[in-house]
């Protein structure tokens, strides 16, 4: 009993997963393509995008609570059959692939520019990835409550980056409000709603099947508030970029939140503590791309190597990032490109079919029911 | 499980502290950098690497000068007399000579953006009339905190303002934002701050005087605490300002006309005999007064700025760039402003003394 237990889930450890997923997914990337598009105006596409964001979270969420299977790939295959219900599952794969090595290069990148300047990149490709090989080698429930750890630390570490930030903003930053016109804001937009789905998706990591018996009615709410919260916090950091560095500065920098980081300074008593703050970046990668590991080895055939798919996975990983991505800059530039079809066929559309083949059920049901009754 | 925790510990012996890991005892910590160009076109390197063995020697240390093509290559010429590399992530100071300020800026920069260690937050002097290396020797000679000095001078004077080279490089960036530096002169073997040096964005282009400079840090909200002068003999009042905030708008009614607010506080530390505050009204005399000097002074150099620097040093192309205003679309929209100012004088104490005398 004792041992059940352990391997069921919280509710809060599901909206968590959902958290650090965002963080990691706009760190260096979301925040960084939005910049680029809409400079000091980010905040407004945040601000907007947040909305229609919050508003794709209820296909997801409808999924996740009519999700009578572990999971969404036996949901897949239970809807749509073996053929068709795999062929989706392989999208998602796929996808899932195409983000762990974004995810990834963006985090060894981060390092090295900041931190390893004179370290070859693959060298800190394999200290995280054997992270990650360990994390991923544990049950669900254990990687969700390692996140929950980090999630933990993470807030704490934003709280007090806020705290420290709060005297270096400055208001005008924030003008000319609007200077960048209709498309391009539409384009921010755009960027925000389609990598805030990624994160919804690693909700769908597990079901309400698996969540503790007593907390699985809490966790709507939980996950609603969550949602929202993040929502809320990515606004925050996408403000205070602008309101530090400005309209012109945010877009020298490859990662414009470390260089706000920079100007941390508490009474002036803390300062330069950059690198322990910037901890809560590192968190949220390692979470993130754990939970890409898992989805990623479950989608994988049952064979005898199983245990070795983490460490293949590895390994093509560094040698797929080494190849396609020389450095930091010309690897924004690509995905800049090509990270929105990537999510929208490979994740979103999937989702949209299951979602629409759920309501068609659940119509029918209905219809049955009623049948039955009369 | 067991396989792992054994990966796990043979990596962290092998990968312990990846390549480049440096020792803190292996760190040649610098404190102060200076930047000349010598005749040949070489850079010239000069640091003061702190001393971390003499406890006495707070603010001293060893100065070492190198050359070569670049920052960077002088920087790691500096091995050959130097053994240990050079720490820069606690800089304070960087002197350039008045040469590279005027053309070489953003190349001589660009080696401390770049730089992973540093944060930038460290301040930029001009060195006026004399080369950095000078300027370096004699701090180090005479273990000056530049920073406490800066400060102090900053505070008391009010003709040198605390921006980092952060803010420097913001202000260069920015749209219709023109920045200065503090400047540092060598005198009889001692150091100063002097007039602040002007750029039109990369290129130095002269210097403000030294009245001009506190004004100008006053009018950027640099400076809160400086002292204005005003008659002579006995009409003498010297005011000694404890706030000021200075605030821009642009004018509803006419786009080239910027509305200048200015706030100040003062009291009142030295008075000729003329002099008296018997009533409401005398002191209002005196705030009156101090108003028309600040507005006459203020105008005088934005006429200054606007026909002799020809550099908008107060931004306020800024301004209009923020409001969208369209005459930032005119390259020469700096001649066609004008400065509508509003200074209001606030006398807070007299210094507690009723003349009786």
């Amino acid at each position: 009993m004792v041992e059940k237990e352990s391997k069921q889930i919280c509710s809060v450890g599901v909206a968590f997963v959902f958290l650090s997923s965002f963080l990691a997914m706009f760190f260096g990337m979301g925040t960084y393509f939005m910049f680029n598009v809409t400079g000091n105006d980010s905040y407004v596409a945040a601000i907007i995008g947040s909305i229609i964001s919050i508003g794709v979270f209820f296909i997801f969420r409808y999924i996740y609570f009519h999700n009578t299977e572990n999971d969404i790939y036996s949901l897949t295959r239970k809807l749509f059959g073996k053929g068709f219900g795999t062929f989706i599952n392989l999208l998602f794969f796929i996808s899932f692939f195409v983000i762990a090595t974004i995810v990834l290069f963006n985090l060894s990148n981060f390092l090295n520019v900041e931190y390893l300047p004179d370290t070859n990149e693959n060298f800190i490709k394999a200290i995280i990835l054997i992270t990650i090989i360990y994390i991923s080698s544990k049950s669900l429930s254990e990687i969700v409550r390692v996140n929950q750890i980090f999630s933990y630390i993470n807030l704490m570490l934003i709280a007090i980056d806020i705290c420290g930030l709060f005297s270096k903003i400055d208001i005008k930053y924030i003008e000319p409000i609007n200077c960048f016109g209709k498309t391009c804001m539409l384009k921010s937009i755009f960027i925000y709603v389609t990598l805030s789905i990624v994160p919804y998706m690693m909700l769908l990591i597990t079901s309400k099947k698996n969540i503790i018996g007593t907390e699985k009615d809490k966790t709507m709410s939980v996950m609603n508030r969550t949602v929202v919260l993040t929502n809320i916090l990515q606004i925050v950091i996408i403000l205070m970029t602008i309101l530090i560095l400005g309209k012109d500065f945010i877009n020298v920098f490859r990662f414009p939140e470390y260089i706000a980081l920079k100007q941390f300074t508490l009474f002036n008593i803390l300062e330069r503590v950059e690198n322990i703050l910037a901890l809560n970046f590192y968190f949220n990668s390692i979470s993130f791309l754990s939970f890409l590991f898992y989805y990623m080895i479950n989608f994988l055939p049952n064979w005898k190597i199983k245990k070795w798919y983490s460490v293949i996975i590895s390994v093509i990983l560094v040698i797929v990032t080494s190849y396609v991505f020389l450095e930091g800059i010309s690897f924004a530039s690509i995905i800049g490109k090509y990270i929105y079809y990537v999510i929208l066929i490979g994740i979103m559309l999937p989702i949209l079919f299951i979602f629409t083949k759920l309501i068609i059920s659940a119509k029918k049901d209905k219809k049955t029911s009623k049948y039955i009754a009369k | 499980m067991r396989k792992y925790i054994v990966v796990l510990l043979v990596v962290v012996i092998f990968f312990n502290g990846l390549k480049g890991v440096r020792e803190l005892t292996d760190l040649a910590i610098v404190k102060s950098i200076g930047i000349d160009i010598s005749e040949e076109g070489e850079i010239v390197f000069t640091a003061i690497v702190t001393d971390t063995s003499d406890k006495e020697k707070l603010n001293g240390g060893d100065v070492y000068t190198s050359k070569g093509n670049s920052v960077q290559e002088a920087a790691r010429n500096m091995v050959d007399i130097s053994p240990k590399k050079l720490y820069i992530a606690h800089l304070e100071t960087l002197v350039i000579s008045e040469e590279i300020a005027k053309e070489h800026l953003e190349n001589a920069l660009d080696f401390f953006i770049r730089d992973n260690e540093g944060s930038n937050s460290f301040y930029l002097f001009v060195a006026n009339g004399s080369s950095a290396e000078e300027v370096i020797n004699v701090i180090n000679e005479e273990e000056i905190d530049m920073v406490s000095f800066l400060q102090s001078t900053q505070k008391y004077k009010g003709d040198a303002n605390l921006k980092t080279l952060n803010d420097i490089l913001r202000g260069i960036i920015e749209d219709g934002t023109q920045v200065t530096v503090n400047s540092i002169l060598v005198k009889d073997d001692k150091i100063t701050t002097s007039d602040m040096a002007y750029f039109d964005k990369w290129n130095m282009k002269g210097y403000l005087t030294d009245k001009e400079s506190v004004l100008y840090n006053m009018l950027i909200n640099e400076t809160q605490y400086f002292i204005i002068s005003m008659d002579k003999d006995d009409d003498l009042v010297v005011a000694e300002v404890t706030s000021s905030k200075a605030k821009y708008s642009i004018d509803k009614n006419d786009e080239s006309c910027i509305n200048l607010k200015l706030d100040i506080n003062a009291n009142i530390t030295q008075t000729g005999k003329n002099i008296r505050f018997n009533d409401k009204e005398a002191i209002e005399n005196i705030q009156n007064k101090l108003e028309e000097e600040m507005n006459k002074r203020v105008n005088e150099f934005f006429v200054k700025i606007k026909d002799e620097y020809k550099v908008d040093i107060l931004s306020l192309g800024n301004l209009l760039y923020r409001k969208k205003s369209k005459l930032y679309e005119n390259p020469d929209y700096l001649n066609n402003l004008n400065l509508n100012i509003k200074t209001k004088v606030k006398i807070v104490n007299q210094g507690g003394v009723k003349k009786v005398w």
